[in-house]
């Protein structure tokens, strides 16, 4: 065969094969379905003008879901209240306006007390009081934002703060004030706006067998009307591997079908860096989110999974490499794939 | 001459080189070189050998060097190409190693599936870990399962000392005394001995053997001591009421251990039991320092300062206790009970004034002049009166004892009317005290100053007596509850030697008919005997009636401060050889009595 001839055949079977490989392009890819924000101080001073930058980043993501992660921190408030002190300019309202013009919805987090993880490794019994109080301080919060989160048709629904792990609540007395803390927290915000669906989330530090931590989600999923179940994937932290997180991620499934709920997985798109002084973390390569992706959607209930956090770690707001990961997610999941 | 040329050897082929690379590694594995067989296993791989076999021996190699991040990878690849039972052994020890036992756990039960591959050396190994990590997740009964396994291919006393504690955890107190019992303590270490020590002192505890459970815990301190230990058999003294003992125990336990805030409050429970209410005070406030979500102390603290007649403290510890209802886990109704008895507690505490004022109407003339106001009229024949009482601060509440001044003035009306007599003005001044903890006992001296001319100016010693089945208020949610009260006064005048006495009793039930208005339907038995040479009536006189009362002026620490009560009762009854009764003796009409308490 002459060899023009045979560069033409291998031509066309490159041909044929890059067709192939773009068909495999353009079956759908998953996507994020949202993202958590995580609000602090420096909030307070963002412009309306800045939360349009972001949120127009958002849309250019195809996020269609905003977790606000909490809306008190200890005694800092993000939206207008006398009952705590509120940041200068209070960003919630702001959040689900921009939310309701772009078609997102956002589930609102309550009280959160940076604390919580020095409060809860006592004594159960007074695991059992602190947690009591929390639940009256959030209560106090969902009582006071029902009118605000009202006016607005991206409210969703609410976000226990709390993130559940396997390593804390294994004494079956700490257990138990858990699970009526949950069950309790969870019945009064419903009873505030029965249309809106509850979620708190978890993760699990590899402490406990993966049965172990399904049958203690399932237990808990039992105890408490908690409609959805985060799943941190814990990949960002160091907490899980890829190579046993699917564990995980089945047992966590297993407990959300076994009870109704649904779970919805939570893709850490960062990588935590270790510093002894305290949380530091850089935006992930996108190699290394995309198969976190890939593997929470297969999980995840039909919404999708959601990202921890792209406002910190995944839009050109926040430098070179968390632009790079929004134009790799960009280039991977939005442009490749038709809406 | 000719030049002579050195031939270099032919290169290797690359298989026939990594085959050599992978047999170094192996021998530098045997010789425990790890270091150096992962470099020759890691080159062998990178020149192309790779297979389960080899990244088997390399993980291994790794983990020996306790780079376990690194050996968890060789090993996934090693068991994604052969599962092989030693690969899942060593993904096991790494992942215990990086703290994630519970991806042990799994890689452990995926050995079992296989286990018959492995000698029985390693099929111990696996149970013995896979016992100890289910325990540490407390899954006692799989932990004690792995275990009876394990000793089931070769007997092992620091696994039979795991399993028998196992066994008790799980209730099966029988199995464990024999597993515990059965071991040979000379077997195992030092450490272990306490422990079994240890566990078969909680045996004899549950068994309801306190003294072999000291004997058990005093051996196993000898042997190794613990702050744990310490605490334990400060527990076991409290229980046998050896309190000077547990006192030893538990401060030892706290000097080894001060961060731990459990060993520290049964530290000062057993200070508060031998009697040591001041250091029990300053280890509760250190433990509320720095836990103040143990609330049962709040109120401990304001009884231990009630105790040490400390009223400012034991009013503000109160108060707290009080504060803290909101963050009380317990459900509404023991929280209302308790706050309303805490209330009650400062109320008693923290009066300075109560005032008490009764007014009675009785519809005959023929009805003796009496009233019903209790405690104000009492041994003075009075149908109204005033009472108006002031405790001093610090010596008027001293560990429940109370000290009182106080003023009255008593009169009665004219016959069938609401017009005062002023023949009947009576005033009095006088100082009372309880000197009991428990019993509701007052014990005062009052001078009395006659204005009406049918009063007295003498000396009245008094005594006090009254008890009630149920607080005030009941329960809070209680809608009706049992009502007794018994009050009886004994009074002395000096200047006449003149005795009188005074009782009353009443049985009802009270209604709450609202949040503030208790409705009590009952009978009513009194009587009162007075020395002949005095000139008022004695008599007995019951029957029936109801109380209205109305609680006011809620206050948060006192609860209700004042009442208004409207007692109407219709009494029968008969003098005792008085000439104003009827020529049978007998008297009977309507008794209507207003009381305001505040």
């Amino acid at each position: 065969m002459p060899a023009r001839r045979l560069r033409l055949w291998i031509g066309l079977a490159a041909v044929a094969l890059s067709g192939g490989a773009a068909s495999l392009a353009q079956t759908p890819l998953p996507r994020l379905h949202g993202t958590f924000i995580q609000l602090s101080q420096a909030h307070g001073s963002w412009s309306e003008d800045s939360w349009r930058r972001l949120f127009g980043y958002l849309a250019q993501l195809r996020a269609l879901e905003i977790v606000v992660q909490w809306t008190v921190y200890d005694d800092v408030a993000f939206y207008p209240t006398a009952r705590y002190t509120q940041v200068a300019q209070p960003p919630l309202e702001t959040i689900l306006t921009l939310a309701d013009e772009l078609g997102m919805t956002v589930r609102v987090g309550l009280a959160h007390d940076s604390a919580f993880w020095s409060k809860v490794n006592r004594d159960p019994a007074s695991v059992v009081v602190y947690l009591r109080g929390l639940q009256t301080r959030s209560e106090s919060v969902a009582r006071d934002l029902v009118p605000l989160v009202q006016r607005h048709r991206s409210f969703r629904g609410w976000y226990i703060t709390e993130e559940i792990e396997d390593a804390t609540w294994k004494d079956p007395r700490a257990r138990s004030a858990l699970f009526e803390y949950l069950g309790r927290l969870a019945v009064s915000v419903r009873a505030l706006k029965p249309e809106a669906s509850v979620a708190v989330s978890g993760f699990s530090n590899a402490e406990s067998a993966p049965a172990t931590f399904g049958a203690f989600w399932t237990s808990l999923l039992q105890a408490a009307p908690i409609d959805v179940m985060m799943f941190q994937d814990g990949i960002g932290a160091g907490k899980q591997r890829l190579s046993f997180l699917p564990l995980y991620l089945a047992a966590a499934r297993e407990a959300a079908q076994t009870t109704g709920r649904e779970l919805q997985v939570i893709v850490e798109v960062f990588q935590q860096l270790n510093d002894p002084t305290g949380f530091k973390a850089v935006p992930a390569p996108f190699e290394r989110v995309a198969r976190q992706i890939d593997l929470a959607s297969t999980y995840s209930a039909a919404r999708g999974p959601i990202a921890f956090s792209i406002p910190d770690y995944m839009t050109p707001l926040r430098g070179p490499d968390a632009e790079r990961l929004f134009q790799a997610y960009v280039r991977s999941r939005v442009t490749a794939k038709p809406d | 001459m000719p030049a002579v040329v050195h031939a270099q050897p032919p290169p290797r082929p690359p298989t026939e080189r990594a085959e050599i690379l992978e047999r170094l590694g192996v021998a530098s594995l045997q010789r425990r070189d790890y270091g150096e067989a992962a470099r020759y296993f890691r080159a062998a791989i990178a020149a192309g050998r790779d297979h389960w076999q080899i990244r088997q021996n390399l993980g291994f190699a790794l983990l020996s060097l306790d780079r376990c991040e690194e050996a968890v990878n060789e090993l996934e690849v090693s068991v994604r190409q052969s599962p092989a039972p030693r690969s899942f052994i060593y993904l096991a020890r790494c992942y215990e190693r990086l703290k994630k036992p519970g991806v042990a756990i799994h890689w452990l039960q995926q050995t079992l599936v296989r286990l018959r591959e492995l000698p029985p050396a390693e099929q111990k190994d696996v149970y013995g870990s896979l016992g100890y990590l289910y325990a540490a997740e407390g899954q006692n009964a799989a932990a004690a399962e792995a275990w009876e396994h394990a000793l089931a291919l070769s007997y092992d006393p620091e696994i039979a000392l795991r399993l028998g504690r196992a066994q008790r955890l799980l209730g099966d107190t029988s199995r464990a005394r024999q597993t515990l019992t059965g071991i040979a303590p000379e077997r195992l270490s030092p450490a272990s001995r306490a422990v079994r020590l240890d566990e078969l002192a909680e045996l004899f505890r549950a068994e309801g053997r306190p003294t072999d459970s000291i004997a058990a815990l005093e051996e196993a301190n000898a042997l190794e001591p613990s702050a744990h230990r310490h605490y334990a058999l400060g527990l076991a003294f409290r229980d046998l009421k050896r309190y000077q003992e547990a006192v030893d125990q538990l401060e030892r336990a706290h000097a080894l251990a001060p961060d731990d805030l459990g060993y520290a409050v049964a530290l000062g429970y057993a200070y508060k039991d031998a009697g040591r209410l001041a250091d029990a005070a300053r280890v509760f406030e250190t433990v509320l320092a720095r836990d103040p979500d143990r609330l049962p102390l709040y109120q401990e603290l304001g009884y231990i300062y009630a105790a040490l007649s400390d009223t400012p403290r034991a009013v503000e510890w109160f108060k707290k206790a009080i504060d803290n209802a909101p963050r009380d886990p317990r459900p509404e109704s023991d929280r209302a009970e308790e706050r309303t008895r805490l209330q009650q507690e400062v109320a008693r505490l923290d009066k300075r004034f109560e005032a008490t004022a009764y007014l009675t109407y009785r519809s005959s003339a023929r009805q003796p002049s009496t009233g019903s106001g209790g405690a104000v009229g009492g041994t003075l024949p009075s149908q109204s009166g005033v009472e108006v009482a002031y405790q001093p601060p610090v010596i008027g509440f001293r560990d429940e004892r109370i000290f009182q001044v106080f003023a009255r003035l008593l009169w009665s009306f004219r016959p069938e009317s609401l017009e005062v007599d002023d023949d009947s003005l009576q005033a009095g001044v006088g100082l009372r005290y309880k000197p009991l903890r428990a019993q509701n006992l007052f014990l005062s001296a009052e001078r009395l100053f006659a204005i009406g001319k049918n009063a007295s100016d003498d000396w009245l010693l008094r005594a006090l007596y009254s008890w009630e089945h149920h607080p005030l208020l009941g329960k809070p949610d209680w809608s009706h509850w049992n009502y007794t009260t018994v009050f009886a006064d004994v009074g002395y005048f000096v200047e006449r030697s003149l005795w009188v006495l005074y009782g009353e009793a009443r049985q009802g039930v009270t209604f709450r008919i609202a949040n503030q208005v208790l409705l009590t339907p009952h009978v009513v038995v009194d009587t009162r005997y007075q020395d002949s040479r005095g000139p008022s009536d004695s008599f007995v006189e019951g029957g029936g009636g109801v109380s209205l009362r109305y609680l006011f002026s809620e206050s948060r620490y006192e609860g209700y401060r004042g009442s208004v009560e409207l007692l109407i009762q219709y009494k029968a009854g008969e003098f005792f050889n008085r000439p104003r009764a009827a020529s049978d003796g007998s008297f009977h009409g309507l008794v209507l009595t207003g009381v305001l308490r505040f």
